[in-house]
């Protein structure tokens, strides 16, 4: 009964300095020690959520493949040491039957697509580099400390430009791929 | 007469008189002392705050960090005087890291026990910002007319901006809260 009594008391002693020590006493002035972590982070938008492919104005006769671009802004934060990062994308779905495939081209056709990225925070990749539906491809890459521009509201930006063999082979009429973008950093 | 029995006349007639000035019982010995006591009551005032708070934010996509201090404080103000309890950044975080100097902390305050609490104001590492402002005659309380809560408080919750620039890292900025009252 006394070692429980003690045990207790000590208890209440322990927890009443724990109390005391997180705040502090009162007098004119107190000052708080604000602490933060902050960890590599990265974000990204698309900017064009539609991207048309269309044969260059003129052409005509599957001369010219059908193109197009898809611009996003990207913000990143890798590790100051041994960190790095990546932009990378996957088909997710293909285009109807009858039409263009990702996953099973015919001869020559696979899509391919080219990068830029206009920040020194990113390397592009260098195309062409054949679209995948079965993983992730790259579209750039980041380095170990790579920070995107300064300021709450700025970002970097980027962009893919698609090229798709145009064969005779495809029916005619209007396919829908799904590209996924995805940024990532450590 | 012999010096002796002088002596013992003397003696008997000396403890007479002192039994007669004794007071008898049931007698009152009563005195009256006036003494003006004169309290100044001054201005005053006193706070407690935290020793740290963390500054969090949840997701990867460079949502703000944030984190709240809960502040104690006592008051006592003159009828034509008033007060303030204000906070200042006293050291910024450290080099690589978020800059309050930049502008990048901001705070906001809960409805204060007493006073007027702030809106959104951003924390500066020059000067002294408003936290709770003091009315005149405030007092902290006892209820009517001071405050019915002793002592009273105020939530201070601060905001970081998260930019991607800023390195990876711990850091850590020391905000210092006054408060002053007349």
């Amino acid at each position: 009964m006394n070692k429980q009594l003690t045990r207790t008391l000590f208890t209440g002693a322990v927890l009443i300095a724990a109390a005391s020590q997180a705040f502090g006493q009162f007098a004119a002035t107190g000052t708080t020690s604000l602490s933060v972590a902050v960890a590599a982070e990265s974000a990204i938008s698309i900017t064009t959520p539609t991207t048309t492919l269309s044969e260059a104005s003129g052409a005509g006769l599957f001369g010219s493949p059908y193109t197009g671009t898809t611009n996003f802004s990207y913000k990143v934060r890798s590790t100051k040491v041994g960190g790095g990062g990546s932009i990378t994308v996957k088909i997710t779905a293909d285009f109807a039957a009858g039409g263009p495939s990702v996953a099973t081209p015919p001869t020559g056709d696979a899509m391919t697509y080219g990068c830029t990225a206009t920040a020194s925070s990113a390397t592009a990749c260098t195309g062409p580099v054949t679209a995948s539906t079965s993983s992730a491809t790259t579209v750039a890459t980041f380095a170990t400390d790579a920070h995107s521009a300064s300021g709450v509201g700025s970002s970097d930006s980027g962009s893919v430009t698609w090229t798709l063999p145009n064969d005779p082979v495809y029916k005619t009429g209007t396919y829908t791929a799904t590209a996924t973008f995805t940024i990532s950093a450590t | 007469m012999l010096a002796s029995e002088f002596k013992h006349k003397f003696f008997i007639a000396a403890l007479m008189g002192a039994l007669a000035a004794a007071p008898r019982a049931g007698d009152a010995a009563t005195v009256s002392v006036s003494n003006n006591l004169d309290a100044n009551i001054q201005a005053n005032g006193s706070l407690s705050a935290p020793l740290s708070a963390n500054l969090t934010h949840t997701g990867t996509v460079f949502n703000s960090f944030s984190g709240a201090v809960s502040l104690q404080y006592r008051a006592r103000t003159t009828a034509s005087g008033g007060g303030s309890l204000t906070l200042k950044v006293i050291q910024d975080f450290q080099s690589g890291g978020p800059s309050a100097s930049a502008g990048d902390l901001s705070y906001t305050c809960s409805a204060a026990g007493l006073g007027t609490a702030c809106g959104t104001t951003t924390a500066s590492t020059t000067s002294a910002t408003n936290v709770v402002a003091l009315p005149v005659s405030a007092c902290t309380g006892g209820g009517s007319p001071c405050s019915s809560t002793d002592p009273n408080s105020v939530v201070v919750t601060f905001t970081l901006a998260d930019r991607a620039s800023v390195k990876t890292g711990s850091f850590t900025a020391n905000v210092q809260f006054t408060i002053s009252a007349t």
